[in-house]
């Protein structure tokens, strides 16, 4: 009878934050921190001086070579690096207790096939998905990182194919969104073409431009070679209008790992700086569950003991 | 488009996406269409304000501005709760479609009692307190409570004599000597029947009933009900995401022409020039109108209001049931309100629905004893909704398709259809108890 029965699983989502690492002192990720004083005393008078500038002169990595990414391990803190094969930077470290715990949502957006899996995955789990069939199962992917000894989540939400035929992406999506990833393929014109649409859907669900939620616009495949690519002039100043900042980027290179990574750690630092309100916070999401109700898989325990079957 | 797909689901409707979140997630290819731009289909809460006015008086028809941002409505078009204990609930749980969802409780279930409304007791200190029935027959009544919670139709030690076979509710109610007024407020209130059938049927399913009312309030506290943040179209909107993230692919604004038969059996469907194949079709009665009877009518009223309900001691959200009898009909009147607490309306703004299930030829009317107790209405929108149920259960055709969605304010019949149309689909039996689970704590 039983093996008549239809299996259900929930959706899952895949954590990578597994390696062990000491948290290091952060310094900037970001270009224009590198230039600016070097640990913001106070995050919310400092946000004021980022946001104007990253509109303005849209911010772009250079290629690896001279990318400002994540800074070295502190020597004090040598790490017997060959005994672990791939290390995901500012991974929180198992003994500590952080002053602070935040979780964020970030979601990417994008025409079908322009990678935007593959850039999740890639900053997520460190590497370039080895199955590039159509995801099965996999609700959002989330990195743990350690900023000024504070606990951040990200959150990555992907579309699930439903970006696929116009635009059928569920309302709540969009819902309590701290960041968007704008990403188009560089050997794609159509897809930088739609990405007007894109900023819409996303304005006709609150997410606007001058809002405080950060956003971000990716040219993604920047290795494939090809004839009529998008140029990166015509997309910075596509940028600029949108108040975005740029990134011509390959989810796939090897070359290009650090610098996907130093993309998403860029965010992840607008972020760490967004003022609290915007994000929930322990004491946030405590309080508010008092008053609304968020249905818990560990009810489901109560569920499965009174039995239910049609 | 050239590929056939195991399953082609038609309508976002709340039960057409349950179906296809259970197809994806059990390894079944499912394209989901809907013609409309938007999802949930009857089950939808419209939003801006705008699609609202659009859809009932015209393009040309324009909210008034004290109605405040548009978007910050979201009305829906069926009005319902869903029971704390109750199925959807725990198929929502199941599935982990929670993660896309917050709820609130409903702050306080009404009943209307000789023209007045009446609280229905929330906890021990407000059964005491009511004026709903008097003192030796609260006892009684507190009696009859006590015998519903250890009843177990398997077990005859806990019948006390009554027999769950051969009795009728009404004959319980006699032996626990509750007047007609207990009977009423039991039945309608806390069993939620809509008519008085039950009263003449064996008890059991009854009993249930209010067991699953009495397990829902005590999960929460102020009532058995909850209700989605932004409003039910939210929920479809959750198992299209699950269905999705299985692989299902989803189309809207997609019109579809007819579903194509060949030999009786379904093939496909066409779409202008094109025909998508797949093997089974599943769908609301919208899409397969040669293949449904109508078996009746609902009428609902939407209405927005600048004020709570009166006498609702100021409740930012409610359910008032109205009994047949108290206004000399067959079926009950219920009432729903919800407002800014939860994220249907700006704030100051309520929304009010009042349905039926249609027993004259003046359906507008038979909503009036609801509206009378709403106070002024800034604005009404009347909907008669045909009820259809299928005539061809698909054993033959591979077309299986819904039931209407009926009067009724909770998803009991909801979730009773999506399951027996599953069990017809795929002749399998959907059991929850044979999900394991992933740690869901995401939200730590």
């Amino acid at each position: 009878m039983s093996d008549h029965h239809v299996h259900i699983p929930p959706p899952q989502f895949s954590t990578y934050a597994t390696v062990i690492d000491p948290p290091r002192q952060v310094t900037a990720t970001h270009p224009e921190e590198m230039t600016s004083d070097p640990v913001p005393p106070n995050p919310a008078a400092d946000i004021e001086e980022i946001t104007p500038a990253a509109s303005s002169t849209p911010v772009r990595v250079p290629y690896p070579t001279a990318a400002p990414t994540v800074p070295p391990p502190i020597p004090s803190a040598p790490e017997p690096s060959s005994t672990v094969p791939k290390k995901m930077a500012l991974a929180p470290s198992s003994n500590k207790t952080y002053k602070q715990k935040r979780t964020f949502k970030v979601i990417i957006v994008g025409n079908a096939a322009v990678g935007k899996t593959c850039l999740s995955f890639r900053f997520c789990c460190g590497r370039f998905p080895e199955h590039t069939e159509a995801t099965i199962g996999v609700d959002f992917r989330e990195r743990s990182c350690v900023i000024e000894n504070e606990l951040l989540r990200v959150q990555l939400w992907d579309t699930a194919g439903q970006e696929r035929y116009r635009q059928s992406i569920v309302a709540h999506y969009y819902r309590n969104v701290n960041a968007v990833v704008f990403v188009y393929d560089v050997t794609c014109r159509e897809s930088f073409n739609d990405l007007a649409l894109w900023i819409k859907e996303c304005e006709k669900h609150g997410l606007v431009g001058d809002s405080e939620v950060p956003r971000i616009l990716i040219g993604n495949k920047c290795d494939v070679e090809c004839p009529n690519r998008v140029s990166t002039d015509e997309a910075q100043m596509f940028a600029d209008r949108n108040n975005m900042a740029l990134f011509e980027t390959s989810a796939k290179a090897a070359s290009e790992a650090d610098h996907v990574e130093s993309i998403f750690l860029t965010l992840l630092h607008k972020l760490q700086q967004s003022k609290p309100m915007h994000v929930q916070s322990q004491d946030e999401r405590q309080q508010k569950e008092q008053e609304r109700l968020i249905l818990k898989a560990n009810e489901a325990g109560n569920v499965e003991e009174e039995g239910f079957c049609c | 488009m050239d590929e056939e797909y195991d399953a082609i689901v038609l309508g976002t409707g709340l039960k057409e996406c349950i179906i296809s979140g259970m197809l994806s997630v059990s390894g079944k290819k499912v394209l989901h269409i809907d013609r409309n731009n938007y999802y949930g289909g009857e089950s939808a809460s419209l939003t801006p304000l705008e699609q609202l006015y659009e859809k009932f008086h015209g393009p040309s028809a324009k909210p008034q501005p004290e109605m405040g941002r548009g978007r910050d409505w979201n009305v829906d078009l069926i009005p319902k709760f869903l029971m704390a204990n109750g199925p959807l609930v725990k198929l929502l749980i199941h599935t982990g479609v929670t993660r896309y969802l917050e709820f609130k409780s409903i702050e306080a279930s009404f009943v209307v009692k000789g023209g007045k409304i009446y609280k229905v007791p929330a906890d021990e200190m407000e059964a005491l307190a009511t004026s709903l029935m008097g003192m030796f027959e609260k006892r009684r009544f507190k009696k009859f409570l006590v015998w519903v919670q250890q009843f177990d139709e398997n077990n005859e030690a806990t019948w006390q004599g009554l027999d769950p076979h051969n009795q009728t509710m009404q004959q319980v109610y006699e032996k626990f000597g509750l007047d007609e007024n207990t009977a009423d407020f039991t039945g309608h209130a806390l069993a939620l029947y809509r008519d008085d059938e039950h009263k003449n049927q064996p008890f059991a399913p009854a009993v249930e009933k209010i067991r699953l009312y009495s397990d829902s309030l005590a999960r929460y506290g102020k009532s058995p009900y909850l209700y989605p943040l932004y409003g039910l179209g939210e929920l479809p909107q959750g198992f299209a995401r699950l269905s999705a993230i299985y692989g299902g692919t989803y189309m809207l604004d997609k019109p579809v022409d007819e579903i194509v038969i060949e030999n009786g059996k379904a093939i496909g469907v066409k779409c202008g020039e094109e025909i998508v194949r797949g093997k089974q079709i599943y769908c609301d009665p919208s899409y397969a109108k040669d293949r449904v009877k109508k078996t009746g009518q609902v009428v609902r009223a939407i209405c927005l209001l600048n004020h709570p309900i009166p006498n609702t001691n100021d409740a930012q959200s409610c359910q008032i049931i109205i009994p047949q009898k108290q206004v000399g009909r067959h079926y009950d009147i219920y009432i729903s309100c919800c407002s800014n607490t939860n994220m249907v309306t700006p704030k100051g703004w309520y929304l009010a629905m009042v349905s039926t299930t249609v027993e004259t030829a003046n359906p507008e009317a038979e909503v009036l004893p609801g509206l009378q107790l709403l106070g002024p209405i800034a604005e009404k929108f009347i909907q008669i909704s045909d009820v259809y149920e299928p005539t061809d259960l698909g054993a033959d055709s591979q077309i299986f398709i819904s039931r209407s969605y009926d009067a009724t304010t909770h998803f009991e019949t909801t979730c009773k259809d999506v399951l027996d149309m599953f069990q017809r689909g795929t002749t399998k039996e959907f059991d929850f108890t044979n999900i394991t689970h992933l740690s869901l704590n995401d939200q730590e």
